[in-house]
């Protein structure tokens, strides 16, 4: 994709964002929003890999790195869906549909979905980490084609902390999907998965991965599997694939350390040789492996 | 191009210069330490041993505004990048921080380019110095360097005695001796051989010798040694070590508001010697500890970069070791990877 672009000249400041309207906004769960930013002129053709990022800038605030969870071309707008953590996301939550937001982006590798054409994808989210997954889940339905079958494991919280649910309820009913929710901990009028979303590939976890488990060998053979969440998370979902000897190149996952620029300069995602923000976020397992353990 | 410049006639080409450009230069400060300042002609200082600050700060400043943004009545916002045109002439820089130079306008290009940073590089002539005095901390043989490298200065200069043998190296350093002829005068056939004379003299006075280029590619193994803990019990974590370096060059960037509608996006130099330079919004931190942010630095300079860009972010300057206040020395650090390294692979 970049090797038909033509090296930017200096005076093309990769730093300045451009700004765009925030055309809606959708509350998500208690800590959480959707927010639709419209393309200005002259910029809305994106040029986009699921899993990639943006950089959000509130003038005054701040400037913060926040993966995409869809582009619609035909609205021309960006959706982001973004977690009130810190002091830009609180301002952001602050924010009403006309105000304007800087962008620049997307920044960073995507994940390698040419390479998952023809194949399963099993994508196990934790908490927010279904946001940036999200895009990957849509490029799948509007491609669904090229590729085999899908299965969502997400593990939130508790259930005022489960995003994505109508969508949810809606991927099921499609074909050759299935979805799967966990919560951390019984808690009274929820009746489904409860446990850390890595039961979910356990093995002997009773209502385990369908395409892991309970379809032929050549199934799960034929199948990537996606993990987006926390260190401590995706650290416990990797044990419990290295359990079964699942394939370390079939395995992506993306980190999310402190980044500020976006484009490899500032270093703060330094980790190891890679710059996160370029060289990642995406990493299948088997880079992670060769890779210093500082993400 | 090959000229001679008498010393006493530095003045009125500094002078010169400063028609069209700032000059900055060595100075004495208040505070009795070398500098590199803008200058009027008198106090240049172009002898001794490398100033204590690099001049890494008027290529990659300090702070800098990155743009300067208004929100509108209607809540449109408009940007205007901040964008800098002014022309500089750096003299007396020596080969260490020459080698800076090249690293950072070699770092900061790539498929993103800093404007900023590439701008001023483009705005500024270099006017380099080779070095006649190491001082204690000095190593930079040990990289592979040498006190009279040309790399990355546009002119060079050597102090012969009475006068400075003047090289011009690039197309932008051999204009400006033509545009101040009079100034200059013409070599004589053996004047380059100051050039032999002063690495000889110079590369004798380094105190500190380690062959860095014999680690290269090897400085990784010594990851998991137990060396780092030996140092972090010490550190402090000030980051002065970073903030002097010539060759970092990570910054921080913030926001901030002049008035309720107006303000400015801006960078400062930041160090990754400082706890919440990784902190992840979740609390989460990979280097939380003081053991792992001492090996961040030592592994970027040393292998992280030799992997990306298949050079050492070193020019051994020994900065980092003058400016220490619990007296970290890098060589000593060098010293015992090398043993870790020679240990592996006995």
């Amino acid at each position: 994709m970049e090797k038909n672009k033509k090296a930017p000249s200096i005076n093309q400041n990769p730093y300045i964002p451009f700004f765009g309207k925030l055309t809606d906004i959708i509350d998500e769960s208690h800590v959480t929003k959707r927010f639709f930013v419209e393309l200005p002129k002259g910029h809305e053709k994106v040029d986009f890999i699921p899993g990639q990022f943006f950089q959000l800038t509130v003038p005054g605030v701040g400037e913060i790195p926040i993966s995409l969870s869809d582009y619609i071309p035909e609205k021309k707008s960006l959706l982001f869906c973004i977690a009130n953590t810190g002091i830009v996301t609180n301002k952001i939550h602050q924010m009403k549909v006309g105000e304007f937001i800087g962008v620049r982006g997307p920044y960073g590798n995507g994940f390698p979905i040419e390479k998952f054409k023809g194949k399963n994808i099993v994508i196990v989210a934790g908490g927010i980490g279904l946001f940036p997954l999200r895009s990957v889940i849509e490029y799948y339905f509007r491609n669904k084609n090229d590729f085999n079958k899908l299965e969502v494991l997400y593990g939130a919280r508790n259930p005022r902390e489960i995003i994505f649910r109508e969508e949810m309820k809606s991927w099921r009913l499609k074909k050759d999907t299935t979805c799967k929710i966990t919560i951390d901990k019984p808690e009274k009028g929820w009746d489904g998965n409860t446990g850390f979303v890595c039961n979910l590939v356990d093995k002997n976890y009773s209502d385990s991965s369908e395409i892991l488990f309970h379809c032929a060998a050549s199934e799960r053979e034929n199948t990537v599997v996606l993990v987006v969440g926390p260190p401590v998370m995706f650290n416990s979902i990797l044990k419990k694939l290295e359990e079964i000897n699942f394939p370390d190149d079939s395995v992506y996952l993306s980190l999310e350390n402190h980044m500020k620029c976006g484009i490899g300069k500032c270093g703060h995602c330094n980790c190891g040789s890679k710059y996160v923000c370029q060289d990642g976020p995406i990493f299948s397992w088997k880079e992670l492996k060769t890779m210093e353990k500082e993400y | 191009m090959r000229k001679r410049l008498q010393k006493q006639k530095l003045s009125s080409l500094i002078k010169k210069l400063k028609e069209d450009a700032t000059v900055i230069a060595p100075v004495m400060t208040d505070k009795n330490e070398v500098d590199f300042l803008p200058v009027n002609s008198e106090e240049v200082i172009l002898s001794g041993a490398r100033s204590l600050y690099s001049p890494k700060k008027y290529i990659f400043k300090q702070s800098e505004s990155m743009y300067d943004y208004t929100i509108q009545d209607s809540g449109k916002v408009t940007v205007k990048e901040s964008c800098e045109n002014e022309k500089q002439i750096i003299m007396g820089i020596r080969p260490c921080d020459l080698h800076a130079i090249e690293y950072m306008k070699e770092f900061y290009s790539g498929k993103y380019k800093d404007s900023y940073i590439l701008r001023r590089l483009e705005n500024s002539v270099l006017i380099g110095l080779a070095c006649t005095e190491p001082s204690t901390n000095c190593f930079c043989t040990s990289l592979g360097n040498s006190p009279v490298d040309t790399d990355g200065s546009d002119i060079m200069m050597a102090d012969a005695g009475s006068f400075y043998f003047v090289k011009g190296i690039t197309e932008k350093g051999k204009k400006l001796i033509e545009n101040n002829k009079d100034i200059f005068e013409d070599s004589q056939e053996d004047d380059e051989r100051v050039l032999s004379d002063i690495k000889e003299s110079c590369e004798k006075a380094i105190l500190e010798k380690i062959d860095v280029t014999a680690l290269k590619n090897k400085v990784g193994s010594a990851y998991n040694s137990d060396i780092w803990k030996k140092y972090s019990d010490i550190c402090v974590n000030c980051g002065a070590c970073t903030f002097n370096c010539p060759t970092c060059t990570c910054f921080d960037v913030a926001d901030t508001s002049r008035s309720k509608n107006e303000g400015c996006h801006y960078r400062t130099w930041d160090t990754c010697q400082n706890f919440a330079f990784t902190l992840h919004a979740s609390g989460h931190n990979p280097r939380s500890t003081s053991e792992e942010r001492l090996r961040q630095r030592v592994m970027h300079k040393y292998q992280y970069t030799v992997d990306q860009m298949d050079q050492f972010s070193c020019t051994g300057c020994g900065r980092c070791t003058q400016v220490c206040p619990v007296g970290i020395s890098m060589i000593a650090i060098l010293k015992d990877i090398k043993e870790v390294v020679d240990n592996g692979e006995e």
